[in-house]
């Protein structure tokens, strides 16, 4: 390759590629090939990738190399190159560039590089950026570039005297680009910027990007618009989930990036004014209030309350939040004097002109938006998703870290403040009682942001230094003046004075001086209790997912108030709930088959914390789903069918029963259930057991699918034991006779088994391991066992059959004590009352050749025991006899129980 | 030049474990590592062919992102494949990997296909991590693995390359939406019509499917 540069002219080569002769070299090419041809095309392009090379070796070995590299001027040769707009010499180009600031390690080789003004000119060199490969490296140049960015090096960037930045305005002019990663990039780069600390430069930088702020909360505007007219019609499947995940991703970064912005004093101001004045009054403020003109853009109230919570989420800057909270908290809709228009393809903010006044006293009302947040709650027997969106916001107000404390309690928001400390202590120390461990996370949770609450007193007072912000806001509000008569305004006059003119001012109400720490509005409380109140009724439409946020967001709020009305109010409450839950669920007990099975899920399910915002955020502002073809675990969506509707009902009284109990302070000694074998412990693998006299069967295990015995296809000598409770595999102790070593455990309860019509001396043994919180139900082992003969295959099966059964029974048993459930005689007990529990409607898939369903699977049952099942029963009737196979019907559990 | 795919990597681990490197090196060939002189770049594409398809690769190395969370966030999701790289010869950056998986799956789509990199292998005296550790990680997250040198350039091609395969398997299966940007794979210029600097320019823009009018 090297030798190729060689036959350029009559330019003597270097042997060592690193080293100053070699620069010369490739100097001296370049000088001979000041216009590119397509003959010289390719030499230039390896001389620029191996000036790059020789450039960072002398960065490293050799000063000599920089000082030659400066004294001939070689950036000047690029220049020249670029200017003559070759496609692959200008991708070299740049490439080198990226090669050289991206590796040089010696600030002063960095400063030799800058010292020109070439850098500029090349960041403005008009390249082609439509080509796709100029593009990706030109703004990979910028942003490299852009992390060299300090104190010390931005005069070489910025120019005060001649006002230039070329930096800052070419990557302005790049922000919208159609490619997402040049608009990442574009971010990155401007974040950079802003944050280096340069007076001169900060000024200049204000002035220019206020443009480019303002587009950016445009286009944040309509971002949600769309987001919300997607969610108005879209249907909850799995590929609009999909796509509306993409939109919200889209809208979260992007409120990410503001907040970054927000960290930047250079910017800060202006955008905490945009952002209030654009997006947070007259869009999501207008919409959770009630309409006031025809032509206004509203989202949905379920999309306002979302990017609320979002925002409080994301967002820490103090004034920002201050401002928009406080508005929320206690201001009427008088002081929403803009809204959002469509004009054709492009929205507009307009002044609000009240042409018909929608009653004066509704628009006049203090809290208006609080009230309707408190409304979200009453609307939760048609569909949850308002009360969803409610409950997320009040966690998001939790969760908010930019020291709003002291608002939220001037609002009667409870919130733990420093007088309540004590108080807050005992009251925590009350709820932990017995609480799960994901629940003293929960609390300590609430005790750091109580905590930070109480240290926030001097922060909130700094934050009200009076600020000169008068141009700004003419400048960001040119288009309309504010009420001059000022009706618009909060009441709290004394603090107005100390903030921009534009945003109601924070502060608490002046009625009351001296609030009696800590309050709850009791109007809260009661909006909470009604999600309670409504899983009490019979076909409500709550999810289970809204009701473990309910009774977080419950929790929470009792860190902090400690009236005894609340408390005994909301016991009385849950008591009643969970007894009427109770009522519906003791039908199923002994009915059903499964429905220890359904029990243990569900147990498993609650134990989960599935309140994650950055997961589940998004998926509950489609309508509520209905059917497991949504791909929609559970707890995210209304049950189908009746198994489903007994597993919801279940979790609700699962959680029901939990804060009923953190209420009173009484811990839950019954749930998880256990069962102990009464005179040992249970074993374990690994143990050695002394097995004198017990009944024990000689088999050969072989696994069919890998598990902690062994892969398939093994061949394991082992003996097969039980107990109450356990199926036992061990392998003899060599060297103390009697004993043995333990090698597998299982539970009975869980194991199913089935002959082979092929061999009369094989069970095929499936045990399945307990659900847990992290891990669902799954077999633990799928194995066969051979035994030596017929009979003795017939007794294992007949111990094992019969283990199941009296295991499952002790365990229900547990469970209908842990409930309150009487025992009831199975003789009495008649099968499950309902019929036909699926319902098929045959018809045409949409738009496809006439097509009906031809079958449908058990719905009572999973898939696979409902086909095990089947299998079984026709071995039953080949072999096995009198041997009972697995309960599978009601009728046939409960005859056995009568044994 | 024109290509049927286009496919957006991006390079992700601690810093120090070679990432700029080894994409200088699947970039740029031309850079013979000699005389321990290392160089990174953040930023490299190359053509490679697949099933007989031209396919442009773009890596983009999220170096000193860390501290923006919305850029993060944003580079994840704009990727059709990641490589995680670590260090054989350091255990730290190996005992990050779960939280870098962590991250990139939190934000990424669902679909990204994920390469895990022991980088270094030249240095066998000083390795820290084993190789079946490396596997066994692997393994356990579904990964695919691959021990790879920049320096003597061992396996690098294959690092990238079997990453595009693995996308390019996805999208015959009809996994990936090729139509959607924010999955990080374009249609080549001769497959969709061209679209230059649409206005509005989210990534998501033009799917209007099923949405009315408010």
């Amino acid at each position: 390759m090297f030798r190729k540069l060689g036959s350029s002219g009559s330019l003597w080569k270097p042997k060592n590629p690193h080293s100053l002769e070699y620069l010369k070299y490739l100097q001296g090419i370049l000088m001979k090939n000041e216009k590119v041809t397509e003959n010289n095309k390719k030499i230039l392009v390896e001389a620029l990738r191996a000036i790059a090379e020789i450039l960072i070796w002398g960065d490293q070995n050799d000063a000599s190399v920089f000082d030659f590299f400066l004294e001939r001027q070689m950036l000047l040769h690029f220049l020249k190159i670029m200017e003559q707009g070759n496609t692959p010499l200008n991708v070299q180009l740049l490439q080198t560039l990226n090669i050289l600031f991206e590796n040089i390690r010696h600030e002063t080789s960095l400063y030799f590089l800058l010292s020109n003004n070439h850098v500029n000119s090349i960041i403005s060199h008009k390249f082609d950026l439509h080509n796709e490969e100029i593009m990706a490296y030109y703004i990979s140049f910028l942003k490299t570039i852009s992390f060299k960015l300090n104190a010390a090096t931005i005069h070489f960037f910025f120019n005060e005297t001649t006002e230039e930045f070329p930096l800052l305005i070419e990557v302005l002019k790049l922000y919208n680009w159609n490619e997402s990663m040049v608009r990442i990039a574009v971010r990155n780069i401007l974040l950079n910027i802003v944050r280096v600390d340069d007076d001169s430069m900060i000024i200049f930088v204000t002035r220019h990007i206020k443009e480019y702020l303002s587009e950016l909360i445009d286009s944040l505007v309509a971002l949600s618009i769309e987001m919300d007219t997607f969610v108005r019609s879209a249907e909850n499947v799995l590929a609009n989930r999909e796509r509306l995940r993409g939109k919200v991703d889209d809208l979260i970064d992007l409120i990410h990036y503001i907040g970054e912005l927000l960290e930047v004093e250079a910017v800060a101001e202006t955008l905490s004014i945009l952002v209030t004045t654009r997006y947070l009054s007259p869009l999501l403020l207008s919409s959770i209030s009630p309409r006031r003109d025809n032509h206004s853009l509203l989202l949905t109230p379920v999309s306002a309350l979302f990017f609320f919570s979002e925002f409080l989420m994301v967002l820490r800057h103090h004034e920002t939040i201050h401002t928009f909270l406080s508005s929320f908290l206690f201001d009427s809709q008088k002081t929403l004097m803009t809204h959002w228009i469509r004009h054709e393809q492009n929205y507009c903010l307009e002044p609000m002109t009240l042409s018909s006044p929608v009653g004066e006293e509704v628009v006049d009302q203090d809290c208006a938006f609080f009230d309707n947040l408190l409304e979200a709650f009453d609307s939760c027997r048609l569909d949850d998703s308002r009360a969803f969106y409610g409950l997320m916001l009040i966690y998001s107000m939790f969760q908010n870290k930019a020291d709003v404390g002291e608002l939220l309690s001037a609002a009667n928001f409870p919130v733990l403040r420093e007088p309540a400390t004590t108080l807050a202590q005992q009251n925590l120390a009350r709820l932990r009682i017995a609480s799960t461990s994901s629940m003293t996370k929960r609390c300590r949770a609430i005790t750091e942001v109580g905590v930070e609450a109480t240290e926030e007193e001097d922060v909130f007072h700094d934050a009200a230094e009076e600020r000169n912000l008068d141009d700004l806001i003419d400048d960001v509000l040119a288009d309309f003046e504010p009420n001059p008569d000022d009706t618009g305004r909060s009441r709290f006059q004394s603090a107005a004075d100390e903030l921009p003119p534009s945003v109601p001012p924070p502060v608490p109400p002046t009625s009351s001086e001296s609030p009696s720490p800590p309050g709850c509005d009791s109007r809260l409380f009661d909006a909470l209790s009604s999600i309670i109140k409504a899983v009490g009724m019979d076909d409500n439409r709550i999810r289970p997912i809204t009701l473990e946020l309910a009774c977080l967001v419950i929790r929470q709020i009792l860190m902090t108030v400690d009236e005894e009305r609340v408390h005994t109010n909301l016991t009385k409450l849950c008591s009643e709930v969970r007894l009427k839950l109770l009522e519906y669920i003791k039908q199923y007990v002994y009915g059903e088959s499964l429905f220890l099975e359904w029990f243990e899920d569900e147990y498993a399910e609650f134990e989960v914390n599935h309140v994650n915002f950055d997961i589940i955020g998004y998926e509950m502002l489609l309508p509520p789903a209905a059917t497991p073809l949504s791909n929609l675990s559970l707890h995210k969506r209304l049950p189908s069918g009746f198994e489903e509707r007994l597993r919801t009902q279940i979790v609700f009284y699962l959680h029901i029963r939990k804060l009923e109990r953190d209420l009173t302070g009484e811990g839950d000694t019954e749930l998880p259930v256990r069962v102990f074998n009464s005179e040992q412990e249970p074993v374990a693998v690994g143990d050695c057991i002394n097995l004198h006299n017990s009944d024990l069967l000689s088999c050969t295990v072989v696994p069919q699918q890998l598990c902690s015995l062994g892969k398939p296809g093994d061949r394991l000598q082992r003996f097969l034991v039980t107990d109450r409770l356990q199926l036992i595999l061990v392998e003899p102790d060599s060297r103390k006779a009697g004993w043995a070593i333990v090698r597998f455990v299982g539970l009975l309860q869980d194991t199913t088994i089935n002959g082979d019509s092929a061999d009369s001396k094989v069970l095929h043994v499936v045990v399945e391991g307990q659900p847990s919180r992290l891990k669902k139900r799954h077999p633990v082992l799928t194995a066969k066992f051979v035994f030596d003969d017929h009979i003795r295959c017939m007794a294992a099966k007949q111990r094992l059959t019969k283990g199941r059964q009296t295991a499952r029974g002790l365990k229900l048993q547990a469970i209908c004590n842990a409930l309150g459930v009487p025992r009831i005689d199975p003789a009495t007990q008649t099968p499950s009352s309902r019929h036909n529990p699926f319902r098929i409607v045959k018809g045409c898939a949409p738009g496809s050749v006439r097509k009906t369903v031809s079958s449908s699977s058990g719905s009572g049952q999973r898939p696979g025991y409902y086909s095990a099942n089947l299998r079984s029963a026709s071995r039953n009737s080949g072999i096995g006899g009198g041997v009972p196979e697995d309960p599978t019907q009601p009728s046939s559990s409960s005859e056995r129980r009568n044994q | 030049m024109s290509y049927a795919y286009l496919f957006k990597y991006i390079i992700i681990g601690d810093t120090g474990v070679g990432k700029s490197c080894l994409l200088l090196q699947f970039t740029d060939k031309r850079f013979q590592p000699v005389h321990d002189l290392t160089i990174g770049v953040e930023f490299g594409a190359r053509m490679v062919t697949i099933d007989g398809k031209q396919i442009k690769l773009q890596i983009w190395d999220t170096a000193g992102q860390e501290s923006f969370r919305s850029i993060t966030r944003s580079y994840y999701r704009g990727a059709a494949g990641a490589l995680l790289v670590y260090d054989i010869t350091r255990r730290d950056t190996f005992n990050h990997l779960t939280s870098w998986l962590e991250d990139a799956r939190q934000h990424s789509n669902s679909n990204m296909v994920i390469m895990l990199i022991g980088n270094k292998s030249d240095l066998e005296a000083r390795r820290e991590v084993k190789r079946e550790e490396g596997e066994a990680f692997a393994r356990e997250h579904g990964l695919v693995f691959m021990e790879t040198s920049a320096k003597t350039a061992a396996n690098v091609e294959e690092a990238f390359i079997d990453t595009a395969k693995e996308i390019y398997r996805k999208i015959q299966e009809g996994v990936f939406d090729i139509n959607n940007e924010a999955n990080g794979i374009k249609l080549g210029p001769q497959h969709s019509p061209s679209s230059p600097n649409s206005p509005g320019g989210n990534a998501t823009g033009g799917l209007g499917g099923g949405s009315g009018c408010c």
